[in-house]
């Protein structure tokens, strides 16, 4: 072929290639990501990025000292503390604090109460984690934050959402004809209303690094550092889905859910981790990424293979977190997991737990400033970003036995303690909060073995009843190490946002709705989840939730049935028959107080909330299904779970703790009362809009 | 930066900060926002219940999947 025909031939394919590249019609497909999309943020150029943005920040470093020096922004000569430190330990609960201190267990907790302060701590109605720490952040109460339960529900709809929330995808953007880029970056927002302390303290040049505190995600922007914490998704968009892959398939549906198959392939067993969804927007797709396991002969240990690197699994051992990238042509999503070989004879089962956003490179924004993550996870290594890292339903549905939660729930508790002290290190002066989950997690699924009388079943041989109070022995620990690290005249606070008691019974509140004709099922339909086969138009309440009951009111709900008249009567007879419901099993009372939220809460977000809220006896709770608006036949059932503690009863029954290191003069304390405290402490006026006092 | 927009009179929008600076909203526009959001819930509630398609219920299904205390 001579040069001219060379050339020749060049000219014509780019006349081809240009051709087709702009008279075909074709889908230009850019976005990748999970249910609202991560996009092309979750490749390379979130790095470079970061990077730049690091170099910005330094640069900008000299300038900003300047403009906070003239302006200043810096802590106060009249403040009393230079550092407060915050440890919330989730759900401690006070009369096992009591005994376990009265047993010489608690050694650094008790310093604390003797040479400070130990007091019950008021929490809020409802005594659910997200509406505490929602309260402690802001200093007010749920009326004026907006966050009354976990679920909030679409008025028009009649369906649950999750409260703290709200992801918008915009449609694909359509440029002509069939020509569209599927490019679509979710808008993800915070429903938490009000603003947290430490945005107040920004204003004033003074710094807080955070860390997990519920109820932070997406980050918010102020002075200082946040890495997010409770309904920060997993890659696939859920609170955190895990799969079982098993080679048993002739024994389980292995199509439906979280199993999956483990088949035999040329390199071993392979699978196919399940990530985001497919940037095409087809329903049920996502992007896959295979690995394979080949089990050693030892009958102990396996091989696993997952792009680049093999490690050795041994039979009920997690990993170390591993880096998965689900690619989309040249884009790729990172995430990380854990696995843990369950089984290798007769069957292969390998869990995997949820597929977290990878700190390094974070698909979606998990903390603020964005390369705060990074910077954690570069000091000292991978870490869980999933809004609730420890597997409850996983244990739940048996992927876990009680051995591995336990594990899985330690290895997060590990990662926490060790961020927390570099950062705490880090923060000379300012504010440093973290908030642990281990505590909470762990009466939640071990209180069984703590009461005798619960009617969920036990796993032998594992020594279990020694974990609640190992647990706390640990959480004193920590305070001591801690303490160890504070300097004269730092404050340092130790919390819980709830207390804790046992859930034997769950009580169907949907159930007992009809049976009282509150809610009216259609005729001849068969009711299914999320309250359908409801005749609304007959319906006067129903509840959604965990936390309360809604009455159908007219200009408020879609095909609302009650006037604003009506609701009062209404609700004084649906509270006076609640409060007089026994549970037929050992004719026990179950309902301790019905709270009128229209009393209960003030506050701009007032009208969100449910208009009646249900405080248990400990004992009991609103069973599974009816959270979830699923009707069951009989309103009282037994709780056979592994999670056999709760706190969702009267917020009387259970409130949390409070540590000083300083003497408190009130008799009282209450989750809302910390912000204005700590503000104080710093000099800081107190915005007249917060409700609690100063403790200090 | 390109996100819509409302023009409200200078009086109107000082009325609004003031109202905000009350009750606590982190923002002027977290008020404003709010009133809006209320105010047209009230507007679309009397236009009556929308159906549900299954795409939304797959949805909220996948949302609320792994919640611990749902599960």
């Amino acid at each position: 072929m001579n040069r001219h025909t060379s050339a020749r031939l060049r000219s014509f394919l780019f006349l081809c290639t240009l051709f087709s590249a702009l008279f075909v019609p074709q889908d230009a497909l850019a976005y990748v990501g999970p249910g609202a999309g991560f996009a092309f943020i979750g490749s390379g150029f979130v790095f470079i990025l970061t990077l730049l943005l690091a170099l910005v920040t330094i640069s900008f470093w000299p300038l900003q000292w300047a403009w906070r020096k003239a302006t200043g922004k810096r802590i106060s000569k009249n403040a009393r503390t230079r550092r407060v430190v915050v440890l919330g330990l989730d759900g401690l609960e006070p009369s096992l604090v009591d005994k376990f201190i009265s047993e010489g267990k608690l050694p650094n907790l008790k310093s604390l109460s003797e040479n400070g302060s130990y007091k019950r701590l008021g929490t809020t109605l409802p005594a659910l984690s997200p509406v505490a720490w929602s309260s402690f952040q802001t200093g007010v109460n749920p009326g004026a934050h907006n966050i009354f339960d976990f679920l909030t529900r679409d008025k028009r709809l009649y369906l649950p959402n999750l409260s703290s929330t709200d992801t918008e995808l915009p449609p694909p953007f359509k440029l002509f004809g069939r020509w569209k880029i599927a490019f679509r970056r979710p808008k993800v927002r915070l429903l938490r209303k009000s603003q947290p302390f430490w945005k107040i303290l920004g204003k004033h040049g003074i710094f807080s690094n955070v860390i997990r505190v519920p109820i932070s995600y997406p980050p918010e922007k102020f002075f200082g550092n946040v890495l997010s914490a409770m309904c920060t998704p997993d890659l696939r968009g859920t609170q955190g889905e895990f799969t079982v892959y098993t080679t048993a398939s002739e024994n389980r549906n292995v199509d439906e859910g979280e199993i999956k198959p483990l088949k035999q392939g040329a390199a071993g067993l392979e699978g196919d981790l399940i990530g985001p969804p497919h940037p095409s927007g087809e329903a049920g797709k996502h992007l896959t990424a295979r690995f394979t396991v080949k089990p050693n002969s030892d009958n102990a240990t396996a091989l696993l293979t997952l792009g680049d690197t093999t490690v050795t699994l041994k039979v009920n051992e997690f990993s170390e977190w591993m880096n998965v990238d689900f690619r989309f042509g040249r884009s790729k999503i990172s995430g990380i997991c854990r696995f843990c070989l369950r089984e290798l004879s007769p069957d292969v089962n390998l869990y995997v737990s949820p597929i977290n956003i990878d700190p390094v490179k974070p698909a979606l924004p998990i903390s603020s400033p964005v390369y705060f993550s990074t910077y954690i996870a570069k000091k000292q290594g991978s870490f869980g970003t999933l809004g609730l890292m420890e597997d409850t339903w996983g244990r739940n549905e048996l992927a876990l036995d009680d051995q591995r939660f336990l594990d899985q729930t330690y290895l997060t508790h590990s990662e926490r303690e060790e961020m927390f002290l570099n950062m705490l290190d880090k923060t000379r002066e300012g504010v440093c909060i973290c908030v642990f989950d281990a505590s909470d997690r762990i009466q939640h699924m071990f209180w069984r073995y703590m009461d005798k009388e619960h009617p969920s079943p036990l796993e032998d041989g594992g020594n279990f009843e020694r974990v609640i109070p190992e647990m706390y022995e640990k959480m004193d620990e920590l305070v001591g190490n801690v303490h160890k690290r504070l300097n004269d005249g730092d404050v340092l606070i130790v919390m819980s946002d709830h207390g804790f008691a046992s859930f034997r019974r769950c009580i169907n509140i949907n159930t007992w709705l009809i049976k009282e004709g509150y809610l009216v099922l259609k005729d001849g339909v068969e009711p299914g989840p999320y309250l359908q086969g409801v005749d609304w138009t007959r319906t006067k309440a129903f509840a959604l939730g965990l936390a309360g009951i809604y009455l159908n009111r007219t200009g408020r709900e879609a095909s609302g049935t009650v006037s604003e008249q009506e609701a009062v009567k209404l609700k004084a007879e649906i509270t006076s028959k609640l409060k007089s419901l026994r549970d037929p099993q050992g004719d026990r009372a179950c309902v301790r107080e019905v709270y009128d939220t229209s009393r209960a809460y003030r506050g701009l977000y007032a009208e969100e909330a449910p208009d009646l809220i249900v405080g248990y006896e400990p004992g009991y709770r609103v069973s599974w299904d009816s959270v979830k608006g699923v009707i069951e036949p009989e309103v009282f059932s037994d709780n056979l779970k592994a999670w056999s503690g709760d706190h969702h009863v009267d917020p009387e029954c259970v409130p949390g703790v409070l540590f000083i290191n300083r003497k408190v003069e009130h008799s009282s304390a209450h989750i809302v009362d910390i912000a204005p405290t700590i503000l104080d402490l710093f000099s800081v006026p107190v915005p007249p809009y917060m409700e609690g006092k100063v403790l200090l | 930066m390109f996100g819509p927009k409302i023009k409200i009179r200078p009086a109107l929008m000082e009325k609004l900060k003031q109202a905000a600076e009350i009750v606590g909203c982190s923002s002027v526009n977290e008020y404003a926002e709010k009133v809006l959001e209320s105010e047209s819930a009230k507007v679309l509630a009397s236009s009556g219940k929308s159906a549900i398609s299954k795409e939304a219920l797959q949805d909220i299904t996948h949302k609320l999947k792994g919640l611990g205390y749902l599960e």
